[in-house]
């Protein structure tokens, strides 16, 4: 059988019965395999080289996460070093005047969003931990996305935008989202789709929801 | 412009090997496009595409201070990666779904595919692309990079469906000898 019935194959110009006969051909001649391994090859290999597709934004802020977690850790330990110190600075002047130690007051430490839409069917809420940075996002009644589609996560602060990452969207039209986000009130949450389908380059989608994080 | 990308590559690699994240951020800038447009190209999901390419950059940022230039240019050591990655996530998922090819499995593909672990060299095959003449890189690009079918590139460029078949099988035959004559030059 000749290579050639190879590419019919890939460009899906076989018949039913020519494909069953192709396959079972395939499975046993080391020749055919040979060709489909290096078609595959050159495949991959000219796709790498035009790169027709520009990832999710969000793909590099994880992987920058990944393999630099420094700022969420040293915040952390900025703001654990920060309580220390008044801890310190209080038990001192509270020895110093022989007082009492005043009842711990706990502070606001997290600020919330609430996500809405001209779609009235999608709402949602935000919750963003100022002490960890840890951002909780629960949102519902998002349009599925076709396939290959997905829904991303911003900050946006003035000229200052972040992508935060994908949502993770159910079948119910619920989605999620937790994870780190730097942000602080004045901050604007951002969901919006990226229409990345094959052949076609990433862009930016209408906006889904948004809401601005406010004190409680 | 090669030189421009090579020069860098070089700087990125660097970087890595200094821990710099920076580093890892110039070779993303450079090639985030490629392995991302390879993943998806053969799990044709995004968001397989996209955990793919995390996992490709995080290997990176592991690996990237070994590469040894004898075993090839970065671009192609870093496309093997990304193969390799590309097909073991491939081979998670259910047969049906494989490369988007009706019929694809495990079994035609092979498990041990030697190719995977072969260092091809795109600067090659890039240079003998560009021999190509344009009606026949035109037809390359819209069916093996863009994915459109015969139907489609014909229909596009205003031809019959068998011009289109006899550009993509010359095209194809000169680029396979570059592809066989690789030779293993080294696995990772």
């Amino acid at each position: 059988m000749e290579h050639c019935e190879l590419t019919r194959w890939l460009s899906g110009d076989l018949t039913a019965m020519e494909k069953t006969e192709y396959q079972q051909h395939l499975a046993l001649c080391p020749s055919c395999q040979n060709a489909l391994t290096e078609r595959l090859t050159m495949d991959d290999a000219l796709v790498f080289l035009e790169a027709p597709i520009k990832p999710p934004r969000s793909t590099w802020k994880a992987i920058k996460n990944r393999v630099d977690p420094r700022r969420p850790r040293n915040r952390r330990v900025s703001y654990a070093f920060a309580a220390l110190s008044l801890g310190v600075m209080v038990g001192a002047w509270s020895l110093h005047h022989k007082a009492p130690p005043a009842p711990p007051v706990f502070a606001t430490n997290q600020l919330e969003a609430r996500l809405t839409s001209s779609n009235p069917a999608i709402h949602g809420t935000a919750v963003l931990n100022l002490t960890t940075h840890h951002l909780t996002v629960r949102i519902q009644g998002l349009a599925t996305l076709p396939a290959g589609h997905l829904y991303e996560l911003w900050t946006v602060k003035g000229n200052q935008e972040e992508a935060l990452g994908a949502l993770n969207l159910k079948k119910t039209h619920q989605a999620s989202f937790s994870g780190l986000a730097h942000a602080g009130s004045g901050y604007e949450l951002v969901i919006c789709p990226t229409q990345s389908g094959w052949a076609a380059r990433t862009t930016l989608g209408p906006v889904a929801a948004k809401g601005a994080f406010t004190a409680n | 412009m090669k030189q421009r990308e090579d020069r860098r590559a070089i700087e990125g690699i660097q970087a890595l090997r200094d821990h710099n994240p920076d580093g890892l951020k110039t070779l993303y800038d450079l090639y985030g496009h490629a392995v991302y447009s390879l993943a998806y190209s053969r799990l044709h999901d995004a968001g397989l595409a996209e955990e793919v390419t995390q996992d490709v950059f995080f290997k990176l940022w592991k690996a990237g201070p070994s590469w040894d230039a004898t075993k090839g240019s970065f671009r192609s050591w870093l496309f093997t990666i990304a193969r390799h990655a590309t097909y073991d996530r491939l081979r998670t998922l259910p047969a049906g779904e494989w490369l988007g090819i009706d019929g694809m499995n495990e079994a035609l593909l092979g498990k041990d595919d030697p190719s995977l672990d072969t260092i091809t060299d795109l600067d090659y095959v890039e240079s003998l692309m560009r021999t190509l003449p344009g009606e026949q890189q035109h037809v390359l690009k819209m069916i093996v990079v863009k994915g459109h079918s015969v139907r489609e590139t014909a229909s596009h460029l205003g031809v019959p469906e068998g011009t289109v078949k006899s550009r993509l099988r010359l095209a194809l035959n000169r680029l396979r000898i570059v592809v066989s004559q690789e030779e293993h030059r080294g696995t990772l």
